[in-house]
């Protein structure tokens, strides 16, 4: 008898104090008693002293309830034993501790049970009752409202086997009419400690058969839903897949019955309706109080968080995939029905689901998704107004229209998270002018900081993708300053929620690491990190490789570097005292910049053609060509800078039959070239000549070079003195003068520092925009940290100018 | 030559009214079809008032000299309205027209009105009519009316929204008179007005900068100062940022403002980069030439661009005055950057690149060398220009860079030594502590450029 209140104890996972104090109190009173039995006086006496410590405490955070029986039952049970006279022969029998421990338990029990003489009196008298009655009020101790009929009916019931619970009694009287009663029993149980879930399950699915109408259908399954969430069992983590399956199974059972009855609303605010009313039902207008998105929201996380968890190499990931479709369905269809019952709030958010199902694919794959949807979804169902079933065959409309439809209706946050999910799909699918100036015209940069983390990966993710799109046009300095934030930082896998880096560990708290990995995003949605990496280092490549060959002539070049990242790899390259052939991207990316630095463009070419990665990307061979003439440009560039210094004029013609160059092209880089003052020469338009300033040459003289270094520092130091002395004088070079260097110098620490994460970004990024525009006047970056800053400038008098 | 005609992308931005110069002009050109422009006429003005205008298109459009009976009574129901409002108006007009009012009004519109309340009986109700009175006017066609009344509006309205539109009806107004000095004034206003204002959303604000840069495009074009006004309107940021959010189109007219427009010219570096950026929203032979000459250094495809911007240009109702200015000067920025990257030039070639005949092209040439004072010569012999690149030798360069600097320290050490001995006299010991702290940052900031470097 006793053992039925405690076994089920053992299960439950989450306590109150009070549940605690009270598990602890029976068992204790357990001890009590067994010790009892078994003549352990000694024991019985430690731990009467322990329970008597709890019991006021219990007393108090139980506010007025009984005591818990087995206690009572524990002070009863020694009352007796120690009143009882004990022969001599008993005594003798305990040993010298348990005797002595005896004599003192006599004199304490006396005392003690004074108190709680009512009780025991109550107890003796009635063993059996006050057994029930403590058991009700346990049952009744979470529940906010239990209704007295609940007393009453186990009392009518003829409920007298103790222990086996008052479930089984109840079980033949289930009928419609008495449903509701049932129904709120198992609702109130629910999440309470000594709940059999498989039981309510069992009962909701009675209740369910015996259902009179819609309304009381809908209500049945809405708990069964919940029901199912809470009984499944977890498995390394996640919902097991069979109750997951269940779940899904019964949520599009209560959506179907909420299809074949429009006239039933269920929303989260709706007034609580007279239950006694369901019967006379007849199909009327009717609002039920519930949330369906709730359910389908729990039941997609459930699913993510599967697969976060499985082995994504393995078949049961694949397996598991499979459920993704009709997963789908499911949100498409609570779609329909929020849209029908016109529920604004939960239509944003299963549109946003929706979309988070989507944006990461490509439309082709998409549609194919959204015909099997189609085709699942129940017949004369209606038509969605969001995303009409006509638009389906095209899906960039498609995800057009979601996410337009979220810019109308939705609240901020859900607003961003649907814009950088457009974003990243239209990067996805090249289209990245669009999703550039989708990207610069939220302004998100501004204040994607204040975001939350879900949000920020998102955001990193959008400009991941956004910087491989950028590649794959052949922007090459847009796709390097995507990625170059995401990848400087070290943390790219933080970042992108997808892993974490291993010497990063040791610093995670085990709260933080658990945080961490509920971000993880499943391995399907994952940007492939190599790829990200090998798109920003080739980048480097034929940025950083002509503009450190320009540091030969040019002083500014030397001393700021494009990518910190790419040089450190590529010094750390050239300090290995051996050097075996190229294996893995870096090598190949690492031994083509060296070729390139030399002007050797086929070997360059071909150590990045070889790369093998690149077949990840859609059109492997297009960029492949795309590269190929970038490294002819670029190596032409470097060559020039290179050795311009050991010529006194170059024919255009060999210089195109060098570089495999149309002489037009060669001719109008050369221009470029001389047009921005990279290099210190004119053309001979008549002999088809490159002709050297002879002050190039004279450069090449290592005296001048140095004469010509020490002038510009004595001048730059002339120029710190007067500053200097200024500063005493006028309280200072202006103050603004001062910050602005300070400033400098946290830019350039922060850069190597890769701690910040998001915050500073954005700033560096300006700055470097600004930087290039200055140096590179035919680069695109400077444009477009221009066009950022036009458009920051826009924002600032009109707080956001989007369309 | 339809594909380059912008007109159909301007007429959303623009007035009904001021459609119809931009119809009128597309009509003579023959760039669309006669009849379809008939129509779009005839929609145009069927939403306004001038009813017997419209009538005429009507019967233009059907061939027939009938008019429907709606015609008449619209034109009757205009007129009726006309006499209401200027009933209605009278008073109040009288009370402005009064010089003594107007010298008593001030810059403080709740004052002005109510002064205009007490001393004249006028009620914000008879200024509300004004406006009405002003918008049925201009509908009319009457534009020096509507001018009026509008700009009266917009001096007694407390109404920020309604003043707004005011100065919108007005400026239309002046432009349709072709007031263009007045036109030009109002239009800098609107522009502070629409610049200060707080607009409910963002969306509205770059709605109004829109259309401001639509409307403009009528003043700076026929204001004697435009050209210059047009480049420093347009190239502020929040006007630039517009033209690329929501109008690429109006760069053509950016472009051309800035080519033919020497005093502008330093701007073509920048104007290269934003046609570079926006190439992907937006090309015509316009940007396409200043793209070829500044970010491809393709003389010969912007030489034959050069040709089509010619005929581009002579259909577009903005630029058609301007087609013989573009050309010289494109050709003068062509010939410019020609000059900067060749040291030899033949000079065969770069006539023909210029669109010239040899003789006429030699000539011209010569001229600008003579202009411009470039260091070149003419080699008849072999027909080429030499140019003289001027380059500075290192020793040059050296002597330059080092030669102010014993100046520079001898003036630095004169103010030190003056200002030691002055603040010497005042308190030798906090001036030593301050002296100490000194030299140590500056030797702090001495060693750091250094290092630096």
């Amino acid at each position: 008898m006793v053992d039925s209140d405690s076994e089920d104890d053992v299960k439950r996972v989450v306590k109150s104090a009070k549940d605690k104090q009270m598990d602890e109190v029976i068992e204790l009173s357990r001890a009590i008693l067994k010790a009892m039995g078994a003549d352990e006086w000694h024991s019985v006496s430690g731990d009467f002293d322990k329970v008597n410590k709890v019991v006021p405490k219990l007393v108090k955070s139980l506010k007025g309830q009984p005591l818990p029986r087995s206690y009572i039952r524990a002070l009863a049970g020694l009352e007796d034993a120690v009143e009882k006279p004990k022969s001599k022969a008993d005594l003798k029998k305990l040993n010298a501790v348990d005797a002595r421990a005896l004599n003192q338990l006599k004199q304490r029990v006396r005392k003690h049970n004074k108190s709680y003489a009512k009780q025991i009196a109550e107890f003796k008298a009635n063993p059996e009752k006050a057994q029930k009655k403590v058991q009700a009020s346990q049952q009744r101790a979470a529940a906010i409202a239990a209704g007295p009929q609940d007393d009453d009916e186990e009392e009518d019931d003829g409920f007298t086997t103790v222990g086996k619970g008052g479930k089984k009694a109840q079980g033949p009287t289930y009928t419609a009419e008495t449903l509701n009663k049932h129904l709120r029993a198992v609702i109130e149980a629910r999440g309470r400690k000594n709940t059999d879930k498989e039981e309510s399950i069992r009962i909701l699915e009675t209740l369910y058969k015996v259902s009179a109408n819609a309304v009381q259908q809908v209500k049945v399954l809405m708990a069964m839903v919940s029901a199912r969430f809470d009984a499944a069992p977890v498995v390394s983590g996640y919902m097991s897949i069979p109750a997951w399956a269940k779940a899904q199974e019964h949520l599009n059972q209560l959506l179907e019955v909420l299809e074949a009855n429009p006239q039933i609303r269920v929303f989260e605010t709706a007034e609580l309706q007279d239950e006694e009313s369901d019967m006379g039902y007849k199909g009327e207008p009717i609002e039920l109080r519930g949330s369906i998105i709730a359910f389908v929201d729990r039941l997609d996380d459930e699913f993510t968080k599967s697969l976060q968890n499985i082995d994504p190499h393995t078949t049961d990931y694949v397996d598991r995939m499979r459920d993704d479709v009709p997963l789908y369905t499911t949100i498409v269809r609570a779609q329909l029905y929020f849209e029908r019952a016109s529920v604004m709030d939960s239509q944003c958010r299963i549109v946003l689901r929706r979309l988070e199902h989507l944006y990461y694919r490509t439309d082709q794959v998409n549609a194919r998704v959204e015909a099997v949807t189609l085709e699942a979804l129940p017949k004369g169902i209606n038509e969605s107004k969001i995303l009409p079933s006509a638009v389906v065959s095209d899906m960039a409309d498609g995800t057009h229209m979601l996410c337009a439809f979220l810019y109308q209706n939705a609240e901020p946050l859900l607003r961003t998270r649907a814009m950088l999910m457009h974003i990243f799909n239209h990067a996805l699918h090249k289209r990245y002018y669009v999703a550039r100036d989708l990207l610069l015209m939220s302004h998100l940069q501004e204040n994607v900081q204040q975001a939350d983390v879900n949000t920020q990966v998102l955001y990193n993710r959008a400009l991941a993708q956004l910087g491989m799109a950028a590649f794959r046009i052949g922007k090459i300095q847009e796709a390097f300053q995507h990625t170059q934030e995401l990848i400087s930082s070290g943390r790219q896998r933080e970042l992108l929620a997808q892993g974490m880096s291993q010497q990063r560990m040791q610093q995670l708290s085990p709260e933080q690491e658990q945080l961490e990995k509920q971000r993880q995003l499943p391995f399907h949605i994952n940007i492939n990190l190599e790829l990200l990496e090998c798109v920003f280092l080739t980048s480097s490549m034929l940025l950083e490789i002509p503009h450190m060959a320009s540091a030969n002539t040019n002083a500014d070049a030397r001393r700021s570097a494009i990518s910190r990242v790419f040089r450190r790899m590529l010094d750390f390259n050239e300090r290995q005292v051996f050097l075996g052939p190229p294996e893995n991207t870096r090598d190949h990316i690492m031994a083509a910049s060296k070729a390139l630095a030399e002007g050797d463009w086929e070997s360059a070419r071909d150590l990045i053609n070889d790369i093998k990665i690149w077949s990840l990307l859609p059109e492997a061979e297009e960029i492949k060509k795309m590269l190929a003439s970038k490294i002819q440009i670029e190596a032409l560039r470097t060559y020039l800078f290179t050795y311009s210094t050991q010529f006194e004029s170059i024919g255009i013609q060999d210089l195109a039959t060098m570089f495999g160059l149309g002489s037009p092209k060669v001719y109008s880089l050369l221009a470029r070239m001389v047009y921005n003052e990279e290099l210190a020469a004119s053309l001979d338009e008549v002999s088809g000549v490159l002709i050297f300033n002879p002050a190039n040459f004279e450069a090449s003289s290592r005296l001048q070079q140095t004469a010509l270094a020490l002038s510009s520092k004595a001048g730059a130091f002339a120029d710190i003195n007067e500053r200097v002395f200024e500063l005493k004088i006028g309280g200072g070079m202006t103050a603004n003068e001062r910050d602005q260097r300070n400033n400098e110098g946290g830019q350039r620490d922060r850069d190597g520092r890769q701690g910040q994460q998001r915050g500073g970004k954005d700033g560096q990024r300006d700055q470097r925009n600004k930087q290039g525009g200055g140096q590179r006047n035919n680069n695109q970056g400077g444009n477009k940290g221009r066009r950022q800053n036009n458009k920051g400038g826009n924002q600032q008098r009109n707080k956001g100018g989007r369309r | 030559m339809a594909d380059f005609d912008l007109t159909l992308r301007m007429i959303p931005s623009l007035d009904r009214q001021l459609v119809f110069p931009l119809l009128e002009f597309v009509s003579i050109k023959n760039v669309y079809k006669e009849e379809d422009l008939l129509k779009a006429k005839f929609e145009l003005l069927s939403n306004t008032n001038m009813v017997d205008f419209t009538g005429q298109l009507y019967q233009q459009i059907h061939d027939t000299d009938e008019l429907p009976a709606e015609f008449a009574e619209r034109r009757e129901a205009v007129i009726k309205k006309l006499e209401e409002s200027e009933q209605k108006t009278e008073h109040i007009r009288e009370v402005i027209e009064n010089p003594e009012v107007a010298s008593a009004l001030r810059q403080d519109k709740l004052q002005n009105m109510k002064l205009l309340r007490e001393n004249y009986q006028c009620t914000p109700e008879m200024v509300q009519e004004l406006y009405n009175y002003g918008q049925l006017q201009y509908s009319c066609g009457n534009y020096g009316g509507s001018a009026d009344m509008l700009f009266h509006f917009s001096i007694l309205s407390t109404d920020p929204e309604l003043t707004l539109s005011a100065m919108w009806g007005k400026l239309a107004s002046e432009i349709l008179l072709g007031n263009w000095e007045v036109a030009y004034e109002d239009m800098s206003k609107l522009k502070e007005t629409i610049d200060k204002t707080h607009f409910k959303t963002p969306t509205e604000q770059l709605q109004q900068r829109t259309w401001l840069l639509h409307w403009s495009l009528f003043v700076f074009f026929n204001h004697p100062k435009g050209r210059d006004g047009i480049v420093d309107t347009f190239l502020l940021p929040q006007y630039l940022s517009t033209i690329q959010n929501a109008c690429p189109w109006i760069l053509r007219y950016l472009t051309a403002a800035i080519v033919t427009n020497r005093k502008r010219r330093n701007m073509i570096k920048e104007l290269a980069k934003i046609i570079e950026q926006e190439s992907y929203m937006y090309r015509d032979p316009i940007t396409e030439f200043v793209e070829a000459l500044y970010v491809d250094f393709d003389f010969d495809k912007a030489a034959s661009k050069l040709e089509e911007c010619e005929e581009v240009l002579e259909k577009d109702f903005f630029l058609t005055g301007a087609v013989d200015d573009f050309v010289e000067n494109a050709r003068y920025f062509l010939a410019e950057v020609y000059c900067r990257i060749h040291k030899r030039i033949d000079m065969a070639g770069l006539t023909k690149k210029l669109n010239m005949k040899q003789e006429e092209g030699e000539k011209w040439i010569v001229k600008l060398i003579r202009e411009t004072r470039m260091d070149a010569k003419v080699d008849f012999k072999d027909n080429t220009v030499i140019m003289n690149p001027s380059y500075n030798p290192i020793y040059q360069q050296v002597i330059e860079r080092t030669k102010a600097l014993v100046f520079r320290s001898q003036v630095l050490n004169g103010a030190i030594d003056k200002r030691g001995s002055s603040a010497a006299k005042k308190g030798e010991q906090k001036q030593q502590k301050q002296q100490q702290q000194q030299n140590s940052k500056k030797r702090a900031t001495e060693s750091a450029p250094i290092a630096a470097q």
